[in-house]
């Protein structure tokens, strides 16, 4: 929102002493951010009215011109690309040496080769106005060389505010509700809104609320005699200085005033209403208006409409129609100055996609006491304006409403406690009565009463005045201080330092790359994975295609991205820890209100492995999930088990800590990887970390360094190719639990010499006592035992006996 | 006795000053210390031997003339030890890369949110987090952002289809609540964590990015402690002392809502392109949690109170790292990501 320096002047008295850039400053620190400001004076200073001499073409350029322009005691030569300048015109000629609002420096420069020593300039370039159509054509009595700032009266400060800023204050959309605070902020005193007594007509107008809930307040009147017209200067200056613009007489005023008080109003051609009448009532289903910004729209039983005897003639709050449009011809109007329910006004504006600053206004809530004010400036103007006008109808208010304004109880000694400082009462109340708050002393406390302007919903508790006290106060004001608390030791998040240990492990550990891939899975990602759609969350309002639904595992988009790294990388090793989103209501409560649920949501730890020329990544996952595991200690068994549909079963394996399986290692079937377009083979890892937080033991005991040498013999067998290593381990430890320490496989050969369903392997086992030195013969026993048994139970064959 | 041992250590250092190279100086070694023939092994078998009388005496001498010899022989080491000119000439062209032991790269934003996480446990936050489907509730509702309020069009919002009033966390505020319910007060933890928009992507703008969300509950928190808090927590995550500045923002969640400025970095406030010349970086948005949010979280207000604050830790990564696109965070590629 734009904000005037000079139209606040005509409220508050703000010293010239105070500069531009202060009295921002001032406004930012202590009600709302300012996003910057335009100082006329400053901007403008070397812009000066030209007289165009001559134009010529552009020997080099189509579309440029050569100017010859008088600025005053210089004649000077400036190429221009506007299409609309000639000779005798006068223009704004921003001199070498300008900087310009909009950032740009003016120098000498040449242009395709013609020398320029200036520039012509357009509405937005000097910050008047947003039009680039072409150079502004100034009055042509003006003096060449004058000053543009004094030639236009050009004195003013624009300051534009953050509208988020005041999202909760609908006093602040106006000229005077910046002025109380500006008034509050440099201590100067507030004028009165003044309005002019009109004299009223006879006739009566007729409005009907339907539901004061939805519209606490109607004022209306009727005035003949008007003459739509160009505005007068000082009119169209001022709604052009704040970035509207000029229409004609009416729509500039009822601009003016909103601009000014805060109440949108709008004006109808009295004439174009059936029945002559106003009804605020809810649309019909299946009613239709045509806007003023010429759109057709569709009407619903939830919004609100200001009608005729017959037809919606505008959408309350929001925008008119065309069908009650004031136009040229236009004689005798009504001003409506309304007061209409915030929600009702919000929901309405965002169904149909249409904002305005009128709805903009109420969907902020408005006090329904400024409608009055609104009506009667409104009137004062269009009577100066539009001198044969005369009010036909009594000034009709039609009004419902209450307003809660207080007063609010709090002590003296509440404020200072949240403010952290102690303030004197004195300035408490000065602060307060300065920002319009009525105050009640009583011995501690105040009784305060809100005006009608915060009363809507902005002010409500005590909190809410310990705000108005400190920001005026300043909050550069206060004295910082640490806060005196007990120096309790932080809770330890065990899931956070699980997932970051193993975050250290397999970035440092496994030279993984860690990605954050989006939560979200395309319907795309989910059929090439072949997973069921339906297990699948979906959002109702997807953003794109690749936003349609949660994922349910983090494997497609870490294929995605082997997709996308393959073309530049050998090697991708990638893992990304994040969450996962169940179809079901097994998760958080939803409030602490129900017991229904929010869909169950775990974070797992997941990893791909593409290596260009090993065609057993599943071998690499494998190890890294077990070092891993045995890093972190878990006790942990892996098991050749059934796995997800675009897994290969025969090379997958469950993990399980304590008989629950958390997690797998699986090869990823050809026919997905195909889909994905993936060269090479892919292994994957998951692990839920829920489950690794559950089983987590931090503490590990020592094992003592063992006192007895060991004693290491080899086998080297043929056994059946599909007989897995972990079923001889099995046979084998049980042997011998106690002397039995480590059996570890050193070779795995299938091919040449080897009949083709078997294959070779060679395995080491250690033998150690805790209580003695081992001696050859009982070990080669107990090695025999092993031999018999595994030739016994898996028909192996020692290799060279 | 005592003459053969005199005669064995004379013998013995003669040897040893003749050996040549390492073979002779196993040899000798060999010679006088081997456990079964050294003739130094078998004299000193002998000592243990004689009549106690004479013990102590031989004993003594035995012992000093076995530790001449090796002093002898460790000198006579050093003195022959020899580069292996076979070795020593193999050729290897020491420029070359190596790259048998490779580290990963951890995520930036796992790198910044490690460093603030251990900033705010050292200050006793603990840190915190919750579900990023979160209900209407949690999200908006106990936030005091009621259906009607114009705060809800500001955070455009994902839907859940199908389930009732289920979105995806717009701010990580909702465990706030969360937090307050189940541990009560006094409180003081952080929540950094994924957060959803609803809005179309450009180079500064993803529907996915990261906060951090920050919360303290005790008994007479102040708005000047809250500063000085913050202030204490920036100088941290900056690495230097920063100036700080509070100015009214609007959240529906506290009362009185600030933002919080610091003091431009690049320029130390004399106005720059990164401060827009202002002098100041809008940094982090907080305040005085509202009444009305203690009471959805079960705080008794009238005793407890305290302050909240939301980091922008995506911002805050891009900043740190001068990243110019918000996307390539969440682009999955090794390009970029292995320069962390």
């Amino acid at each position: 929102m734009y904000i005037s320096r000079n139209w606040l002047k005509d409220f508050v008295n703000i010293p010239d002493s105070l500069s531009a850039k202060d009295l921002g400053l001032k406004i930012t620190m202590a009600m709302a951010e300012v996003e910057g400001w335009v100082d006329q004076k400053e901007s403008l200073k070397n812009v000066v009215v030209g007289e165009i001499l001559e134009v010529k073409k552009h020997p080099n350029a189509d579309k440029l011109q050569l100017a010859v322009v008088d600025a005053g005691n210089k004649k000077l030569n400036i190429v221009c690309g506007a299409p609309n300048i000639a000779k005798g015109q006068k223009v704004p000629v921003a001199l070498v040496g300008a900087k310009l609002p909009n950032g740009l420096e003016i120098a000498k420069a040449k242009v395709r080769g013609e020398e320029s020593e200036g520039m012509l300039c357009a509405e937005d370039e000097l910050g008047l106005g947003s039009d680039h159509n072409g150079i502004i054509i100034l009055d042509k009595n003006l003096k060449p060389g004058t000053s543009l700032i004094k030639a236009l009266g050009l004195d003013d400060t624009i300051y534009e505010i953050d509208n988020k800023s005041l999202t909760h204050r609908p006093d602040l959309w106006s000229h005077y509700g910046v002025a109380r605070e500006v008034s509050a902020i440099i201590s100067e005193k507030l004028k009165v809104y003044k309005v002019k007594n009109c004299k009223e007509g006879a006739a009566k107008l007729d409005i009907k609320i339907d539901d004061y809930n939805l519209c606490p307040r109607y004022s209306g009147v009727v005035i003949e005699g008007i003459k739509i017209a160009e505005s007068p200067d000082w009119l169209k200056r001022r709604v052009e200085s704040i970035g509207m613009r000029s229409i004609n007489n009416i729509v500039d005023i009822t601009n003016y005033v909103m601009m000014e008080i805060g109440q949108p109003l709008h004006a109808f051609d009295y004439d174009k209403l059936a029945g002559h009448r106003i009804i605020v009532r809810n649309a019909k289903s299946g009613e239709k208006i045509k806007t003023l910004d010429d759109e057709t729209r569709k009407l619903d039983e939830n919004m609100l409409v200001i009608a005729d005897a017959k037809n919606p003639v505008a959408i309350a709050g929001v925008m008119g129609g065309a069908n009650s449009e004031i136009d040229n011809k236009t004689q005798n109007i009504i001003i409506e100055s309304a007061n209409f329910d915030h929600v009702s006004i919000r929901k309405t504006s965002q169904k149909l996609g249409l904002r305005t600053e009128a709805s903009k206004r109420f969907e902020k809530s408005l006090d329904p006491n400024i409608t009055e004010q609104g009506i009667a400036k409104a009137i004062e103007f269009i009577l100066q304006v539009c001198p044969d006008a005369k009010l036909v109808s009594k000034l009709e208010d039609v009004k419902k409403f209450k307003l809660d304004q207080g007063p609010i109880k709090v002590s003296f000694d509440f404020i200072n406690k949240i403010i952290g400082q102690d303030i004197e009462a004195k300035k408490i109340i000065s602060i307060l009565e300065n920002l319009g708050f009525g105050i009640k002393k009583q011995k501690d406390d105040m009784l305060v009463t809100i005006p009608t302007w915060r009363a809507t919903k902005d002010i409500s508790i005590p909190e809410d005045i310990v705000e108005e006290v400190a920001r005026i106060y300043g909050y550069d004001n206060l004295d910082i201080k640490m806060p005196a608390v007990a120096m309790d030791r932080p809770a330890i998040n065990i899931e956070r330092e699980l997932e970051r240990k193993i975050k250290n492990i397999l970035a440092y550990g496994f030279d993984m790359t860690e990605v954050y891939n989006y939560s979200f899975n395309s319907e795309d990602q989910i059929s090439k994975m072949g997973l069921d759609l339906d297990s699948h969350i979906k959002v109702a309002n997807p953003l794109t295609s690749e936003t349609t639904r949660m994922r349910v595992s983090l494997v497609p988009a870490l294929l995605d991205n082997i997709v996308l790294n393959e073309r530049f990388f050998d090697d991708i090793k990638l893992f990304e820890v994040g969450s996962v989103y169940l179809n079901d209501n097994s998760g958080e409560k939803v409030s602490d209100k129900s017991s229904t649920k929010l869909p169950f949501q775990e974070k797992y730890i997941c990893g791909v492995i593409d290596e260009k020329g090993n065609n057993r990544p599943f071998y690499t996952a494998k190890n890294v999930v077990e070092a891993l595991l045995k890093q972190l200690r878990y006790d942990y068994k892996l098991k050749n088990a059934p796995t997800y549909s675009w897994g290969n079963t025969d090379r997958s394996l469950c993990v399980i800590i304590n008989d629950q399986t958390v997690g797998q290692i699986v090869e990823v079937k050809s026919s997905v990887l195909n889909k994905f377009n993936i060269k090479n083979k892919i292994a994957v890892f998951e692990i839920s970390l829920n489950e690794l937080v559950k089983n987590y033991k931090s503490e590990m005991a020592y094992h003592s360094i063992p006192k007895f040498p060991s004693i290491e013999l080899d086998i080297s067998m043929i056994i059946d190719k599909k007989i897995l290593w972990s079923e001889v381990k099995d046979l084998i430890i049980f042997i011998d639990k106690e002397l039995i320490r480590k059996i570890s496989i050193f070779d795995v050969y299938e091919g040449k010499n080897i009949p083709d369903n078997k294959k070779s392997i060679a395995f080491r086992i250690e033998y150690r006592s805790d209580n003695k030195t081992l001696v050859m013969d009982e070990v080669q026993a107990i090695h025999e035992k092993i031999i018999k048994t595994l030739e016994n139970k898996i028909g192996g064959e020692v290799r060279g006996k | 006795m005592e003459l053969n041992i005199k005669k064995i250590k004379e013998q013995a250092l003669k040897e040893i000053e003749e050996i040549k190279n390492s073979q002779d100086w196993e040899d000798i070694r060999n010679k006088y210390f081997s456990r079964k023939s050294g003739e130094l092994s078998k004299l000193l078998k002998d000592v243990k031997e004689v009549s106690s009388d004479l013990k102590p005496k031989l004993g003594a001498l035995a012992n000093e003339i076995k530790s001449d010899i090796t002093n002898a022989l460790d000198k006579k080491k050093s003195e022959i030890s020899q580069d292996d000119p076979k070795v020593e000439k193999d050729f290897i062209d020491v420029t070359l890369e190596v790259e048998k032991y490779k580290l990963g790269h951890l995520h930036p934003v796992t790198q910044v949110q490690t460093e603030l996480e251990e900033i705010f446990k050292s200050l006793g936050f603990v840190i915190l987090d919750g579900p990023e489907i979160e209900s209407d509730y949690y999200n908006f509702e106990t936030l005091n952002i009621p259906d009607w309020h114009p705060a809800r069009d500001m955070q455009d919002t994902f839907f859940i289809e199908a389930k009732d009033k289920l979105v995806l966390r717009t701010h990580t505020s909702p465990v706030q609540v969360r937090a307050m319910q189940k541990y009560g007060a006094p409180l003081r933890c952080v929540v950094p964590g994924r957060v959803f928009r609803n809005e179309a992507t450009d180079a500064s703008h993803d529907h996915t990015f990261y906060q951090l969300e920050g919360l303290m509950i005790g008994e007479n928190i102040s708005i000047t402690n809250l500063v000085a808090v913050m202030k204490e927590l920036l100088s941290g995550i900056f690495k230097r002392e920063v100036t700080v500045r509070l100015r009214p923002g609007y959240f529906p969640f506290v009362e009185p809502g600030f933002e919080l400025d610091i003091k431009c970095l690049i320029c130390a406030g004399k106005g720059c392109s990164v401060c827009k010349q202002t002098g100041w970086l809008e940094l982090l948005p907080c305040g005085m949690v509202h009444p009305n949010v203690l009471k959805y979280s079960g705080i008794d207000s009238k005793k407890y109170n305290g302050f909240a604050f939301g980091l922008g830790l995506t911002r805050l990564v891009m900043m740190k790292y001068g990243i110019d696109d918000i996307r390539l965070l969440q682009s999955g590629d090794m390009r970029f990501l292995n320069q962390f």
